[in-house]
């Protein structure tokens, strides 16, 4: 596996241990610095997960009230954020999940804001787009956490109960899944 | 860290440009004052320990009497009250198979039998039939690119062997399902359930071996209610009835429960349904003849660690139990006393359970295959079937010879006319007399590959095997296997044997363009030495192609070794140069089809 750049560093920055501890003794101010700090990378995650901005805002305000309400449980600050992250994953699953048994859902591609773009590229794109979008919630999640958040197969292990190798297996397989699907397809 | 191949760089910028398109306002502020008003922490945090030095000893010893009164009317009061009791309504839970006498049910079955193909990469879907006194079994759907469609298997807990039933028709996308057996109808229900979309009610009759497909389900069954004699399903709203002999569904009106999703069990001894909540773990009663909830006065043990997972849950009838089971830890709760009593910590990830009402004890499938018995009174486990691919190989199936040999679709094995080693050196270690591999094995055979002959399971990657060695460093060590199959061939399956921890690209040339194409991306398996994919410990399962390839030869390649180390996930194309170095090995590889026209 490959580290992936991620917007925000997996090194969590010195404020943000302090930032905890004043959030968990009470304090709107500390919990609102750490939304800031983290708060695009939620959504952006719930919204690879759910293909919907509304759906995806919807799970990341539902994660941050988990996260405000289980932090005290927290025991390493230094994995705060793939714990929010993972948080925001599973309530975009959940969300999604709990539409789906009423209408399928669909993830919307919007097209390229360049039209001079490479026609080909963009084909490209939305046929795995669209390999993606016939993943289950929990691979969405998975790839997400991944490539989205950067984090690792260690990261991304203990948020989920995996070991590394089991997080990278898996994601090997969906990679072949997806693989396959465009060659399928 | 190996580099991200070019797919997995797609994949990667994809996903980040996709993400970029969704545009949202963040007021941290409002989002953090929501989240806050919604569970507001206590004021202050209690008293301080400097100020409670500081109080007068008067105030300590008023403190400490008052905490000595407490603690004596506390104790009073709870010893005078009556242990919480339900009415015990024990409805008659339907009729049960006896074993044949002589029947050996703690005698694990035979290692060698055919079993579910799926079993070693993932647990099926179960539920007990308790007339036939068999467990129904249905594999996962044709999942992650295995190539392998769902198969309805029965396990007989009083032989501990497994029968694949070969069905009149399979049901498909059976995917994070459960299955529920119908006692009053004689059948076990199931809604295959994937992409997030849950499609018909599939009932399969085992005794006359046919699954039957119903109406769009409204919901996904959980249990069987033995007072109603109907199946109860948990839909968007709630729980539901579903009457398989009419196909129709019926809200179960409840005022509203736990606010989090949860694992559901019938309880019979006290006719309430049982539920685990995941979020804030609490315990949960139901009686849904009267539509009202009740919340356990005890703790709830935590069962998972991380949200990928969910525990398994069975009601034991003889120990009047709800059991979950999870991947940090399992527990029985007795809901007649409102008590959890601890069966113990885990560390594997949890399979699926079942009651078996026949030798009144639980099973569990593990993920990996081991079926095993829990019995709740004596608190032995019995393992009923052993499934490590390092013991349990299929030999009566390998080698393949000759035209008896054929894949699920009955294609024959295709003998290769000729093989041909490139790169290299290619090694085998002859057991006594090349002891030490990098200094005295002597030249592999090129045939050993396709000769029709599995290795023993697990077997060292070295012994009898042809291996080689490659760097990613050194373009010049690459190496590459090539089969020629004397003639053109449309090929549907394939079987590979090689070593566990490597990963593997089988390639087929076009015979009109001479081209390479990828064929099998051959992943690592789970235990060391010599693995049988696409599953290991079973040689007569198949790696089934989506359609058949015309081909007249064959091309075996190592690109990623040492999974330990970090692999690449992804294949490269056949031309270039393999991604990482590492030993490889390989003892077989098999292919079926048939003559193309």
């Amino acid at each position: 596996m490959t580290d992936v750049a991620s917007p925000a560093a997996t090194t969590p920055a010195p404020w943000v241990a302090a930032a905890v501890r004043s959030a968990v003794a009470g304090d709107e101010a500390a919990f609102a610095r750490i939304v800031e700090a983290y708060g695009r990378d939620l959504f952006r995650v719930a919204y690879v997960v759910a293909g919907d901005e509304a759906l995806a805002e919807d799970a990341a305000q539902a994660a941050w009230s988990i996260a405000w309400r289980k932090l005290p449980s927290l025991r390493d600050p230094e994995r705060l954020r793939p714990w929010l992250v993972s948080v925001a994953a599973n309530e975009a699953r959940q969300l999604l999940r709990s539409r789906h048994r009423r209408q399928v859902a669909e993830i919307r591609v919007r097209p390229p804001d360049d039209p001079l773009g490479d026609p080909s590229a963009v084909a490209e794109r939305l046929d795995l787009l669209a390999a993606f979008r016939h993943l289950r919630p929990e691979d969405r999640s998975l790839l997400a956490m991944r490539y989205v958040a950067g984090l690792d197969g260690a990261e991304i292990g203990a948020v989920l109960g995996m070991s590394p190798s089991g997080v990278r297996g898996h994601l090997s397989r969906l990679l072949e899944r997806l693989r396959k699907e465009l060659r399928d397809g | 860290m190996a580099e991200m191949d070019a797919f997995e760089r797609r994949v990667a910028d994809t996903l980040l440009c996709y993400a970029d398109e969704a545009a949202t306002t963040l007021d941290a502020a409002t989002v953090a004052n929501r989240a806050a008003l919604g569970h507001p922490r206590r004021a202050g945090s209690g008293l301080l320990p400097w100020r409670l030095v500081a109080m007068p000893w008067v105030v300590w010893v008023l403190l400490l009497a008052g905490l000595l009164v407490a603690l004596i009317g506390g104790t009073l009061l709870v010893g005078s009250q009556r242990e919480r009791r339900l009415p015990a309504v024990v409805p008659n839970l339907g009729p049960v198979a006896k074993c044949p006498p002589g029947s050996t049910p703690d005698k694990p079955g035979p290692v060698d039998q055919a079993r579910p193909a799926h079993l070693l990469a993932w647990t099926p879907h179960m539920a007990f039939d308790r007339r036939a006194g068999r467990l129904v079994a249905v594999t996962e759907d044709a999942y992650l690119s295995y190539g392998l469609p769902p198969e309805t298997w029965t396990f007989d807990v009083c032989t501990n062997t497994w029968t694949q039933m070969h069905p009149n028709r399979e049901p498909p996308g059976f995917v994070h399902s459960y299955l529920v057996y119908d006692v009053d109808s004689d059948v076990t229900i199931g809604v295959p359930h994937r992409d997030g979309v849950s499609g018909s009610v599939w009932a399969y009759d085992l005794l006359a071996n046919t699954w039957t497909e119903k109406g769009t389900a409204q919901g996904e069954p959980r249990f069987y209610d033995p007072v109603s004699g109907l199946v109860v399903a948990e839909g968007e709203d709630g729980l539901l009835n579903y009457d398989v002999d009419t196909d129709a569904w019926t809200p179960i009106h409840h005022a509203n429960g736990p606010g989090s999703d949860g694992m559901l069990a019938y309880d019979a001894s006290v006719d309430r349904v049982v539920v685990n909540a995941f979020e804030d773990p609490t315990t949960w009663l139901l009686d849904i003849r009267t539509g009202t909830w009740s919340r356990s006065g005890v703790d709830t043990p935590v069962f998972i660690e991380g949200f990928w997972w969910v525990p398994a849950v069975a009601y034991d009838e003889a120990a009047k139990r709800t059991v979950f089971l999870g991947n940090v830890r399992w527990a029985a709760y007795d809901a007649a006393a409102d008590r959890w009593e601890s069966l113990g910590e885990r560390s594997s990830l949890p399979g699926p359970m079942v009651y078996d009402a026949v030798n009144r004890r639980l099973v569990n499938i593990e993920l990996g295959g081991r079926v095993v018995a829990f019995d709740l009174a004596s608190s032995e486990s019995t393992v009923l079937f052993e499934s490590d691919p390092c013991v349990t190989a299929r030999p009566g199936l390998a080698p393949y010879r000759g035209p008896d040999s054929t894949d699920a679709d009955g294609s024959p094995w295709i003998r290769a006319a000729k093989v041909t080693l490139h790169g290299g050196p290619f090694f085998t270690r002859v057991v006594g007399v090349a002891d030490e591999p990098w200094v005295s094995s002597p030249p592999a055979a090129p045939a050993t590959v396709a000769d029709g002959l599995f290795l023993p399971e697990c077997q060292l990657w070295t012994d009898g095997t042809v291996w080689w060695e490659e760097t990613t460093t050194d373009p010049a060590s690459r190496a590459w296997i090539e089969i020629g199959l004397g003639g053109t061939f449309a090929l549907d399956a394939a079987v590979v044997q090689a070593d566990a921890d490597d990963a593997y690209l089988l390639s087929y040339r076009d015979p009109e363009t001479a081209a390479w194409h990828p064929l099998w991306d051959v992943q690592p398996g789970e235990a060391g030495g010599m693995a049988t994919r696409p599953h290991q410990g079973d040689a007569s399962a198949r790696r089934t192609l989506a359609r058949p390839v015309v081909t007249d030869a064959l091309r075996f390649e190592a690109y990623c070794g040492e999974r330990a180390a970090g692999g690449n996930p992804s294949p490269p194309q056949p031309t270039s140069a393999p991604a990482c170095g590492a030993q490889y090995s390989v003892s077989e590889i098999a292919v079926f089809g048939v003559p193309a026209p």
